[in-house]
């Protein structure tokens, strides 16, 4: 075989080669980026407390004039239980749970200066898992309806309304996060003929639940405590997305039965956007690195072309067409290998570099692990290899195919 | 592994309806058998199908009408397939072309020593021996592309006999050469004839190889 790697090396542009090398390193380098980097944006906007407080959406009923009447006639707009398994079923869905309201008389105040404040409140209640505030203490978020303390959670942006709309407009002082948690509040819960005064706190702010938020278990036994009654069908749906899922169609989904979205819609729309993105640019890098697979097979083609007659006089003297396929077919698994392993490399090296800002954003997000970018790297250097080798291969059988000359 | 070689009313297709001058052929349009151990010289004048007839029993060529049959020792024919022919090409016959087709990068031992890479029958020593024996002692590791034609037809000498064969088919192989390398080049075959047992077809435009041929046919 030494003699054939040696009769064939003429000819060989080595420019062209290296022309395969760098364009096909580039692709690679951007395919590979692309992919781990899809995990990572993906992770990035999913992680709790992050940029973006994850795929999470709030659902109810759409209100109309006919809703209205039917309030009137006493039909609420809720959730079946078939609606919500529905939704549970599709997909995109990782989890679904309901808000539960208050159904009794609320009233909150509290005293600021000489100023004494006193509203009718409405509250409700999710599931825990579905909060995204940490409890510096977890066993504040607990409540009895025999006790006489109520923990509370209130939009972040309830007190921001406060601080930029009002305190600023009325000449109030602006209050901190901090400064808020320590005002005591008094709440009288009123139904069922019994009235009971509880003091409370307001323990933490989400961004995420655009509601007043009371512990699930203590609203719940509120409800029986104070109306008799357990609550009804739910009229809000908190819905948790899946990471892998869909969230365009999703939110087709959500459209096509009617439902009104509040909430993270944004985020989900960023996500697709970004997901977009990512497309495009692994699309991109697929792209120049198919281009370069096309460089190198037109410039072994051309360099087969080029030895055409020594390869019939090879296959006159007895060599098969897959032993002359081997200089050339070495060639391009050396090339195919080299390449890919490099690009595999430089984005193993380097990428934790480049992504270092996710960490800035969101000091608890981690890396995903480089193992897609080794198995990606296995899998396209073997495409690689498999079709310059079928084609190296099929070139020369056409080529010592006797032919009529007639 | 190639027992006879069968032609059944060959004709090269460029023949029908135009048939070559200088009268009757003993091949065209004739049934043939050559078997093995045979020597037969056929000789014609040029355009008559002489390099022809050896691409057709060689399988390069596959434009005449009739029948080629290569015959195995168990009387079965040969099919027309890529892997016989590669296989023919290293065990069932061995072929000095006319047009030589050595290549002129490699030298004189490295041309003999690519085919004897799918062979194995010799070592470099035995190529070099040979190559002596035709007075090629100074143009060994000489390029092709350096070297005359008649050194050249020597090279491809030694590449024919570079392999094990049921036949030896010999294109004018002394068209460039004098008596003497002819007569060497023709006691080596003999040689390399009786101890294969193998059956030698040489053409000839008018310079034959020193051969004492059972049989002479006229193209």
């Amino acid at each position: 075989m030494k003699l054939l790697f040696k009769l064939l090396k003429y000819n060989i542009n080595i420019w062209q080669i290296i022309g395969f090398v760098i364009a096909n390193l580039l692709g690679g380098i951007i395919v590979l980026t692309g992919l781990r980097a899809y995990r990572d944006i993906d992770s990035l906007l999913s992680v709790e407390n992050g940029l973006i407080s994850g795929g999470y959406i709030s659902i109810s009923k759409p209100i109309s004039t006919f809703t209205l009447v039917g309030n009137m006639m006493g039909i609420q707009p809720v959730f079946t239980t078939e609606e919500i398994k529905e939704l549970e079923q599709h997909p995109s869905v990782d989890r679904v749970a309901a808000f539960t309201a208050a159904n009794f008389q609320i009233r909150g105040g509290f005293k600021l200066g000489d100023l004494n404040i006193s509203t009718d409140l409405f509250m409700e209640s999710v599931p825990d898992d579905f909060l995204d505030v940490d409890f510096d203490d977890s066993d504040i978020w607990r409540a009895d309806v025999k006790g006489d303390f109520i923990p509370v959670v209130i939009p972040r942006k309830y007190l921001n309304i406060y601080n930029y709309g009002y305190a600023a407009t009325k000449g109030l002082p602006q209050l901190g996060e901090g400064l808020t948690s320590s005002f005591p509040i008094t709440m009288v819960l009123k139904g069922n003929g019994v009235s009971r005064t509880y003091s409370s706190k307001i323990v933490g702010f989400t961004d995420r639940l655009n509601t007043i938020l009371v512990p699930d278990g203590f609203l719940k036994e509120a409800n029986l405590f104070f109306t008799g009654e357990q609550g009804g069908a739910p009229s809000r749906l908190i819905i948790a997305t899946d990471s892998n899922g869909d969230e365009a169609e999703l939110l087709e989904f959500i459209d096509s039965k009617n439902y009104a979205v509040e909430g993270d819609i944004d985020n989900l729309r960023l996500q697709s956007f970004v997901h977009g993105v990512l497309y495009v640019v692994i699309g991109v890098g697929v792209l120049i690195s198919f281009l370069a697979f096309f460089l190198l097979m037109v410039s072994i083609l051309l360099l087969i072309e080029k030895n055409r007659e020594k390869f019939i006089n090879l296959h006159s003297l007895g060599f098969t067409h897959s032993e002359m396929a081997i200089p050339y077919i070495s060639l391009v698994v050396v090339a195919d290998i080299l390449v890919w392993v490099v690009a595999a490399t430089v984005v193993h090296i380097a990428y934790p570099a480049v992504f270092a800002f996710a960490s800035v954003i969101s000091p608890d997000f981690e890396l995903s692990s480089p193992f897609v970018v080794w198995v990606a790297m296995l899998l396209f250097a073997l495409l690689f290899i498999i079709l310059h080798r079928y084609t190296i291969r099929r070139e020369l059988r056409r080529i010592v195919t006797p032919v009529s000359r007639v | 592994m190639v027992k006879s070689i069968l032609f059944e009313n060959v004709l090269p297709k460029v023949f029908i309806g135009s048939p070559p001058e200088g009268g009757p052929s003993d091949v065209w349009g004739c049934n043939l058998l050559f078997e093995k151990g045979c020597s037969v010289l056929i000789e014609s004048a040029s355009g008559r199908g002489k390099s022809s007839f050896c691409s057709f029993v060689y399988g390069l060529r596959n434009d005449y009408v009739g029948n080629i049959c290569l015959m195995n020792d168990a009387g079965e024919m040969l099919p027309h397939t890529s892997e016989v022919s590669c296989e023919l090409r290293r065990r069932g016959i061995a072929m000095m072309f006319q047009e030589l087709r050595l290549f002129p990068e490699l030298t004189a031992v490295e041309n003999v020593m690519l085919k004897n890479s799918i062979t194995s029958l010799f070592d470099e020593n035995d190529v070099r021996g040979m190559l002596c024996e035709l007075g090629l002692e100074a143009r060994l590791d000489v390029p092709c592309a350096i070297l005359s034609f008649g050194q050249l037809q020597r090279v491809a000498f030694v590449r024919m006999l570079a392999q094990p064969a049921d036949f030896y088919l010999l294109d004018e192989p002394v068209s460039h050469l004098d008596e003497e390398n002819s007569i060497k080049m023709g006691r080596m075959l003999r040689e390399r004839q009786c101890k294969d047992g193998a059956g030698v077809i040489v053409t000839s435009i008018g310079r034959r190889l020193a051969y004492d041929f059972d049989t002479v046919l006229r193209l």
